[in-house]
């Protein structure tokens, strides 16, 4: 088995050890503190990945992520959270380079298609297995098959149905127990443990626990989190290899946010204005979201069904489906049916505008990801049903991870315009009540 | 009070003076090679002779453009969407669509009382922006100023079929190659151009009365073109090219 010489994640360490550093000698207090927290945990995660790759374990690439994790894979690297840590470093113009290079396209999301340059350069391991779940995000599942098929690995498909009734829950269920046997029979030293399942879950319960709590401390004004920190809180931090020290970030975090929204205190004295920013982040420049708060502009940045993620639409893991308990498997293929990018685009819209309305935003800052065909699909919808709500949204061609072709001077120059119109909407609103 | 508002462009530096009665004086200066502190520095001392004031009377300095945060005397900067809406509540409150089309960017906004209420912007391709008229201009060598006047001369236009500000010389060379005229070779890439700057327009829905401002809106075939395509006619300002400076100015007259 080949792991390369995993680049990326001895990089990784070099940089959380440096701002482990950073942060003990001087710390940014427009910050929270619990980041310190959030950064010792990923060094161990990147240490530990690193330790079980030179020892050959198998990794794998996909979804569902607790399932494969309850069966013995250690962490891929893959994945849209890995990809985008690459922008904060040479990523932003390595990949682009490889992709160039390597004649893959160049319009594909750099979310996903990163995950596929990453592994072929030997930046990160290879993994073993890979899954994908085919919904509208196109660019996963090209991704996934390009891993596959360049690493000679098995590849699994799960067909997930649009809705979610019990028919289709046997189906995609059903799937899922296949998978599992597949990979058992085709990838060696790796067995289904549902007790590690069911725990996986657990953590997974309590956590989105914890982050609806810091949901609720987050529509307090001023805002008690930076536009930069507001990025980190989309899932519920249990995907860590000991997640025990995820949920205790998860709740030190909360403490944090709690202490803040008490005191009235957060990155701005004054808190102006604030935005819904959508489907991606500026990964490559953190400046931008300093100046958002300077300016003070609280964002609340959603990626994905976050209503769902925080139980508002659907239930957490262990919640009852038609007045029964599901099986540790079903709750997976659950899961699966509330993916962001599966089933009808209007439920996300409904997910989105839902948390606008519940946080306060008075606009929404829309990112066109090139080759991210969902979001590009739904800006109609959702700029539409902004409009009928008496929010402005702007639209802004940006990538996640490439830097090439980006202008901090012109995005700025764009936000400033964007927030006069918001800032002008609200005070209208007012002098009509 | 008298407030100062400059507009840092690209090709050109304009000063405005105002204070409660409206402009006191103003000034375009091409930037040349200088940075842009020196033009703009050199476009304030301009303005205030001009208007035989001296430097401490000027209360506030408002600075727009897309330069506008190397002016490091400014008191202020504003977003120039927002001065852009500023200078047309004062000018013309019944405007409430504006189309102002720099050298490297083009903007278009929906205002109301003042205030932005929409905007969108192309920064993104030359086709779009007053480039592709320079290049248009410097082929030809015809002055920018003059380049409207020749087109309303010709009398059948060329279909102008490159829109690439790249290709606009090869495109007009083949042109006059099959033996076409300037006339008609500008007036039918004015057209061309015509289309694409007001599609920025219609990207955020049109509502009269409309407004054109910045150097092209002198330009009088191409004010004639979008007159014709919207079926209305435009208000252009007396001083086009100092909207934005102007509304910077007014917007500093509300900080202290």
């Amino acid at each position: 088995m080949s792991t390369g010489y995993m680049r990326n994640l001895e990089n990784e360490i070099i940089k959380y050890q440096r701002r482990i550093a950073k942060i003990k000698e001087n710390p940014d207090p427009t910050k929270l503190k619990s980041n310190l927290m959030l950064y010792e945990i990923e060094l161990e995660d990147a240490i530990g990945h690193l330790e079980d790759f030179k020892a050959g374990k198998p990794s794998a690439y996909g979804a569902p992520g607790h399932l494969l994790r309850a069966m013995g894979f250690c962490g891929s690297g893959g994945g849209y959270a890995a990809a985008d840590r690459t922008a904060q470093g040479e990523g932003s113009t390595r990949y682009l380079d490889m992709l160039r290079d390597g004649n893959w396209p160049e319009l594909a999301c750099d979310r996903t298609v990163v995950a596929i340059l990453l592994s072929n350069s030997g930046d990160s391991p290879k993994p073993q297995f890979v899954s994908v779940a085919n919904t509208s995000c196109e660019f996963a599942g090209h991704t996934a098959q390009a891993l596959a098929q360049s690493g000679h690995v098995p590849y699994y498909v799960v067909d997930i149905g649009n809705d979610a009734n019990d028919e289709n829950l046997k189906y995609v269920t059903d799937q899922l127990g296949e998978m599992v046997e597949y990979i058992e029979a085709k990838v060696p030293g790796v067995k289904y443990d549902e007790d590690k399942l069911i725990e996986h879950q657990h953590y997974d319960r309590e956590g989105s626990k914890i982050l609806r709590e810091i949901y609720e401390f987050r529509k307090r004004r001023p805002s008690p989190v930076g536009a930069r920190d507001a990025q980190r809180e989309q899932g519920p931090g249990t995907g860590h290899r000991n997640p025990e020290k995820g949920l205790a970030y998860m709740r030190a975090q909360r403490d944090e946010l709690f202490e803040r929204a008490e005191k009235g205190t957060g990155v701005m004295k004054e808190e102006k204005l604030r935005l819904l920013w959508t489907t991606v982040g500026i990964n490559y420049d953190e400046s931008i979201y300093k100046w958002l708060d300077e300016q003070g502009v609280a964002i609340y940045y959603v990626f994905g069904n976050h209503a769902r993620t925080l139980g508002f639409t659907v239930g957490f893991y262990g919640d009852p489906w038609n007045g029964r308990k599901l099986t540790p498997l079903e709750e997976e293929a659950r899961g699966l049916f509330y993916n962001s990018w599966n089933g009808r685009g209007q439920r996300l819209i409904d997910d989105w505008m839902f948390i606008s309305k519940d946080q306060g935003v008075g606009g929404a800052v829309y990112l066109l990801q090139p080759g991210c065909l969902p979001t590009l699909n739904l800006r109609k919808l959702f700029t539409d049903a902004m409009e009928k709500a008496g929010l402005p949204t702007m639209s802004l061609e940006i990538r996640g991870i490439f830097k090439e072709g980006y202008s901090q001077k012109d995005v700025k120059a764009k936000l400033s315009n964007f927030i006069e119109i918001c800032l002008s909407k609200k005070q209208t609103k007012v002098q009509a009540i | 009070m008298i407030t100062l508002g400059i507009d840092a462009g690209t090709k050109a530096t304009k000063a405005v003076l105002t204070n409660h009665t409206g402009t006191l004086a103003s000034v375009v200066l091409p930037c040349g090679r200088e940075s842009t502190v020196t033009i703009a520095d050199l476009a304030r001392r301009d303005v205030l002779a001009k208007a035989g004031l001296s430097p401490e009377s000027v209360t506030n300095i408002g600075v727009t453009g897309l330069y506008g945060d190397r002016v490091s005397f400014a008191t202020n900067t504003f977003p120039e969407g927002v001065c852009l809406a500023k200078a047309m509540g004062y000018m013309k409150p019944s405007v409430h669509s504006v189309l102002d089309v720099g050298s490297v960017r083009a903007l278009a906004i929906k205002c109301q009382d003042g205030r932005l209420t929409s905007i969108s912007v192309n920064d993104r391709c030359a086709s779009g922006t007053g480039a592709f008229v320079e290049v248009l201009a410097s082929f030809f060598r015809v002055p920018i100023a003059e380049l409207g006047n020749v087109a309303l001369t010709a009398k059948e236009p060329v279909d102008f079929l490159n829109t690439c500000a790249v290709y606009v010389e090869s495109e007009a060379l083949s042109l006059m190659v099959e033996g076409k005229t300037a006339e008609n070779i500008i007036a039918g890439a004015l057209r061309g151009f015509s289309s694409r700057i007001l599609s920025l327009l219609m990207s955020i829905g049109v509502e009269p009365d409309i407004a054109m401002v910045g150097g092209l809106a002198n330009n009088k075939a191409l004010v004639k073109n979008i007159e014709e395509s919207l079926g209305l006619s435009l208000f252009i300002p007396e001083e086009p090219q100092t909207a934005l400076a102007f509304g910077a100015a007014l917007l500093a007259q509300g900080k202290e």
